[in-house]
């Protein structure tokens, strides 16, 4: 029973790198110049390091290759004709070959891997600035778990780009023509064989890459399916476990873990198969040497030393190959991420910043709502037609049945979106006139859902503050009342919270928000069914502490509890979207609208009316208009 | 590593088959660097084309038969140690399955996750391709010495001698890159976890203003995260050069004294080529070591992990007792009863009360009175600590735990919806429900008059690409879905609290006549919500403060008569 994970909140993997969403595997071409010329801006700061990086490739690649030349040298001049003396500088040359490829090799490694993550750790930063600045209709759009994979899974997937790939493509690339250059050059007639294997290996390798890739791609597929549904049955396991609903759950994990089972084993073959068969290939062309090669050394058109040569470049032959083949993966993949955090980097915020430069001083408080509506979905409307004014100072409190629209003023009134239609001023200037920051920060703020970082108790009232002293801290504290349980946990105001206060009850959760608002101290303060869940008790302790802190100060309050908000200079009722009466209590009540029957039913049933069936009659059904 | 073992049990057959076409792969690989040094030397000496085309073929022969052999080995170890790990996996879920509530108090879900994904690949890692590897470097060794040992011994010997430092350097070293790869895994977890708490929190993200500091703080993590990949690169290179170091050390140790045999004439030419081959071959598992030494300890880590879990066992003692639950009347009662969460201090002390069957009884009180963590033990969850709860006279801790929830049906505070249709989500413990039973159940939790607003009525999907629920209409499947449940003893864990004023009264209409003769134990903040109940108990700090009728407390002038007072004098200010 614990944490409100929503159905299908939270990533499906929740764990380091997180697996891709099956929507999510958009068929990518493998190269796309768009995509690589954009990757390339991030890629030029590390202009230097690269080069570096290419410098030492071919430090490698030459100390590498000049050893088998070296063995060549030292069999035909030394070894055949029996001369002893000049091997110590043959193995000297050796030795000095083989230690200088191990610390350029060391140096290039390094060097590679630096830029990998200096380009990487730039764009995880950027993605997640970026989506920092989008709309809320962004993240309506977009599931929590899609957006986790941005800054995970898809750019560690360009780390390998960078790991595995470009420079040491670049440097497979120029050790196959190196080793071509020298085969033809110690005999071109034997180079000739040894490249008739070439076009084999490629088209063996691209024949079961492909495959291979396939088979990657139902498993992956698969373990999606897998990390989603684990994701779900274990956050909801004590409702399972309540519901007896164990078997059902394990028969449907079963199947879907049979399933990538079998998805998983049909890579293996593929795999099996195709490591042993270029192996094949790589030992046939070795025969094939030894063949053709041996008739030249018996037509003595051949040294042995040449063939050993052969032989030994051969061998090296084939890893620049399989590694080429294996980069055509790491491509494709890292060009699908590419492309979704380049779309995700174009994507802009339509809420942003207006003309009129940032004012130092806090706003005065005065909220205007000006013939405002609004839709989440075309033709849906939630708002319509929504004017009112809350002077400086002035208490507005806000009710309605659910779904009549009053989050949605909040939401407005702090810009997480804009009005479809009218305008809303913050002491006479419109809101999308203003900087999107100074607007919110003129706004305290207390959601229905509780967001607590983690983090201690005392980090999570400062929340935005970080320079907020422990005492403000710790007064905002005891003026919600939160100040008695909080200095009831182990280590008070430094008790760390754990994944969303889960150590917290729901109403705790909810005086912490409360404390973190008053801590904030804004000129406008906004209560939305703060004290919902909290017993009437605490509740009344609060209001004392509210009126204290909203007196001077522009505040909403939304509330099912009409008690909440009896103490308000106005009250404005909402139905359907509009405001359907407006004033104060004792007007509204004796104009017996719609504010009189929600006040009737929620103190009728004190009497225990309701409960005894014989329910007031009721108005007609209030719609929940479903909001994203 | 017995559980391991005996997941490995299954598949003996496989790994069996596995090894020995792999014996066969590693026996057919050594002989090519054979045929090639006879190749030479029918070069060298014989100076006869057929005699090398023989070798040559041969060499062709051996190439195929061992693609086959190699597929075959890798198919039976491979395919085997996926099958193991899918059976693991099942079995873990199994076993999560039956883990208490104290178990997921302990352990967050994402904890859980990197179990199930994480751990198990690093185990698929050890029975796959480890095992692989573990019996190729074994064999290749023994026999890779063996072979040059028969071609010159004292050559061997000189040409191992750099084996023993470098191979502890390596292991060395491999226990940094360990070390540095956890520490780089931990830290993208850390990434993880901020853009989740990010994202999950953006609206009020944005409304905090918080976006710069979120930006700062996600950077310095991102930024740790490069700086431990740095470390693990700077390991990751010095282990290479160490590994190629140890191959080409050999290398130019065999070239040396090898080239002086062959001078002298006590070593042929072919016997030196053939000799630099094997020693070639034994760079490969020399490599794999270090590779291997890495997936072992990893695996084996990730193998401890999951024993603890898969040690762990309920702590309700009604999970070990077999056979059906008595059916109950709903009389429920409490002697002393007192209850601790695991690792926090006690929340209920000594509660006692008799509850008839088929009465209502109101719970309230403050927050953190221990109103919630009651009607936990209500559901049974929690394991009783000291003192009793009965039910019709049954010790809790005698009643088979599944059997008990089948005639519990409790709504918890925050509701948790699955992915799937709402029909379905009603339907979580009666999956085969008849569609009259389901929809009278959606009916009396009020769910109705939402159908026209869902795409699919009832059949329309919650989640992530379904659509969202707002919480009042979560609060009432959460409520259908126990009303199907046909309970005798219902709770409602202030499970109306996102609903409106007048649908609950609807709600609470329609459950007065569906709970006749059942008992009902409501929790809420509203006194109107439990006004009409049999019986009240006030709860405050984890005691039962004040007990009675309604209309009892309202005269004791108790706490609830006070909070009644609070809600009332409210309606005497409208007639001022």
């Amino acid at each position: 029973m614990r944490g409100g994970a929503r159905g299908g909140h939270g990533a499906p993997h929740a764990v380091g790198a997180g697996v891709p969403l099956p929507d999510d595997e958009v068929p990518a071409r493998v190269y796309d110049a768009r995509l690589a010329r954009r990757l390339l801006a991030f890629v030029r700061p590390e202009a230097g390091l690269i080069a570096l990086s290419i410098a030492f490739m071919f430090a490698v690649m030459g100390a590498s290759l000049v050893q088998p030349w070296l063995i060549k040298r030292l069999i035909d001049e030394h070894i055949v004709p029996g001369k002893v003396e000049g091997v110590a500088t043959f193995a000297l040359l050796y030795l000095a070959a083989f230690t200088i490829e191990l610390l350029a090799r060391y140096c290039q490694i390094y060097t590679m891997e630096r830029t990998g993550q200096n380009v990487i750790q730039a764009l995880r930063v950027q993605v997640f600035a970026r989506m920092q600045r989008l709309d809320m209709s962004f993240f309506d759009r977009n599931p929590v778990g899609r957006l986790m994979t941005r800054v995970t899974t898809d750019v560690e997937s360009l780390a390998d780009l960078f790991a595995s790939g470009t420079v040491t493509l670049l440097g497979d690339a120029c050790k196959l023509v190196a080793i071509v250059g020298i085969l033809f050059w110690l005999d071109a007639r034997l180079a000739l064989v040894t490249c008739t294997i070439v076009p084999i290996l490629f088209a063996l390798s691209i024949l079961f890459r492909g495959r291979i890739r396939q088979a990657y791609r139902d498993v992956r597929r698969r373990v999606a399916r897998i990390n989603a549904f684990l994701q779900e049955a274990v956050s909801g396991m004590m409702l399972t476990q309540l519901f007896r609903r164990e078997e059902e759950d394990r028969r449907d994990f079963t199947a879907i873990n049979d399933d990538h089972r079998d998805a998983e084993l049909r890579s293996v073959v593929y795999e099996s198969s195709f490591s042993a068969v270029v192996e094949l290939v790589g030992t046939v062309a070795t025969a094939a040497i030894l063949w053709s090669g041996g008739a030249r050394v018996l037509s003595a058109a051949l040294t042995f030393g040449t063939l050993v040569a052969f032989l030994e470049y051969t061998a090296r032959f084939f890893q620049p190959i399989r590694d080429l083949s294996g980069f055509y993966a790491v491509l494709q993949s890292a060009m699908a991420s590419l492309e979704r955090l380049f779309d995700l980097l174009d994507t802009e915020p339509s809420i942003v910043d207006g003309p009129r430069p940032a004012v130092a001083s806090m706003a005065a408080g005065r909220v205007e709502f000006d013939h405002v509506g609004f839709s989440y979905l075309p033709d849906e409307p939630v708002l319509t037609d929504v004017s009112f004014t809350v002077e400086p100072g002035q208490n507005v409190a806000i009710v309605g049945a659910t779904g009549a629209g009053k989050t949605t003023v909040v939401k407005l009134l702090i810009r997480l979106y804009d009005p479809t239609s009218g305008c809303i001023r913050l002491d006479g200037v419109d809101l999308r006139d203003r900087p999107v920051h100074e607007v919110r920060q003129q706004c305290g703020l207390v959601m229905q859902d509780h967001f607590l970082i983690a983090g201690t108790v005392a980090e999570n009232i400062a929340f935005g503050d970080l320079g907020l002293s422990r005492e403000r801290i710790e007064a905002a504290a005891r003026l919600v009342h939160a100040d008695r349980f909080v200095r009831a946990l182990p280590h008070a105001y430094d008790e760390p919270l754990r994944e969303r206060g889960g150590n917290l009850s729901v109403g705790q959760k909810q005086l912490l928000s409360l404390a973190r608002a008053v801590a904030a101290d804004p000129p406008i303060l906004i209560l939305d069914e703060a004290t919902s869940s909290i017993d009437s008790e605490t509740e009344a302790l609060i209001q004392d502490a509210l009126s204290q802190v909203l007196r001077g100060r522009t505040s909403l309050v939304i509330a099912h509890r009409l008690s909440t908000i009896l103490a308000a200079d106005r009250i404005l009722v909402f139905h359907h979207g509009r405001i359907v009466e407006e004033g104060r209590h004792r007007e509204l009540l004796a104009k017996r609208g719609v504010y009189a029957r929600l006040y009737e039913l929620q103190f009728g049933l004190a009497e225990g009316t309701a409960l005894q069936s014989g329910r007031p009659e009721r108005a007609e059904p209030l719609p929940v208009p479903s909001q994203p | 590593m017995r559980f391991l073992r005996r997941a490995l049990d299954a598949y003996r057959r496989d790994f069996l088959l596995g090894f020995v076409f792999l014996v066969i792969t590693n026996g057919l690989t050594l002989v090519i660097p054979w045929l090639l040094k006879h190749g030479i030397e029918a070069l060298q000496q014989h100076q006869s084309l057929r005699l090398v085309g023989r070798y040559a073929a041969g060499i062709g022969v051996v190439a195929v038969l061992l693609a086959f052999v190699r597929t075959w080995s890798r198919w039976y170890v491979l395919g085997g140690s996926r099958r193991v790990v899918a059976d693991l996996r099942a079995r873990l879920f199994a076993h999560l399955q039956t883990l208490p509530a104290s178990f997921y108090a302990r352990h967050r879900t994402g904890e859980i996750m990197s179990r199930a994904v994480n751990d198990l690949l690093l185990v698929r890692s050890l029975s796959g391709p480890g095992i692989l590897n573990l019996i190729n470097v074994s064999i290749l060794y023994t026999a890779g010495l063996l072979m040059m040992a028969i071609l010159d011994v004292r050559l061997t010997l000189a040409a191992i001698v750099p084996y023993p430092a470098l191979l502890y350097a390596v292991s060395r070293v491999s226990r940094t890159i360990h070390q540095r790869s956890n520490a780089a895994q931990e830290q993208l977890a850390e990434i993880s976890n901020k853009a989740q708490e990010n994202l999950s929190g953006i609206h009020q993200v944005k409304a905090y203003a918080r976006e710069d500091l979120e930006v700062a703080a996600f950077s310095a993590l991102s930024s740790g995260y490069r700086t431990r990949n740095l470390a693990l690169a700077r390991s990751r290179g010095l282990i290479v050069v160490l590994m190629s170091g140890l191959g080409g050390l050999s290398t130019i140790i065999v070239l040396w004294f090898g080239g002086r045999h062959v001078i002298a004439g006590t070593l042929s030419l072919g016997g030196l080529v053939a000799f630099m081959s094997y020693l070639a071959i034994l760079t490969g598992p020399t490599i794999m070591m270090g590779w291997m030494l890495g997936v072992f300890q990893r695996g084996l880590g990730a193998i401890r992990r999951l024993e603890e879990i898969l040690s762990q066992t309920s702590d309700l003692p009604g999970d070990l007792l077999p056979g059906p639950c008595p059916p109950l009347t709903g009389q429920v009662a409490f002697r002393a009863l007192s209850f601790a969460y695991p690792e926090g201090r006690e929340v209920l002390h000594g509660v006692d009360l008799d509850v008839p069957a088929g009465a209502t009884i109101g719970l309230v009180g403050p927050v953190g009175a221990g109103k919630s963590t009651l009607v936990r033990l209500l559901g049974a969850v929690f394991p009783v600590g000291r003192g009793m709860l009965l039910f019709d006279g049954h010790d809790f801790n005698d009643l088979p735990t599944r059997g008990l929830r089948e005639q519990i049906a409790v709504v918890p505070q925050e509701t948790f919806l699955f992915s799937r249709t709402i029909a379905e989500n009603i339907a979580l413990g009666r999956p085969d429900a008849p569609r009259a039973d389901i929809e009278r159940a959606a009916e009396i939790a009020q769910l109705t008059r939402d159908l026209p607003s869902w795409p699919h009525g009832l059949d329309t999907r919650v989640g992530e690409r379904g659509v969202t629920l707002s919480g009042g209409q979560r609060q009432r499947v959460a409520i259908a879905r126990a009303l199907l449940m046909d309970p005798r003893v219902l709770v409602l864990d202030d499970a109306l609290s996102s609903i409106d004023a007048d649908t609950e009264a609807a709600i609470l209409a329609g459950l007065r006549r569906f709970m006749r003769g059942r008992t009902t134990f409501v929790i809420s903040h509203r006194v109107a919500t439990v006004a009409g109940a049999d019986r009240l108990l006030v709860l405050e700090d984890g005691r039962v403060v004040e007990t009675g009728t309604p209309a009892e407390l309202l005269a004791a002038d108790g706490p609830f008569a006070r909070l009644s007072r609070t809600q009332q004098i409210e309606r005497e200010l409208e007639a001022m």
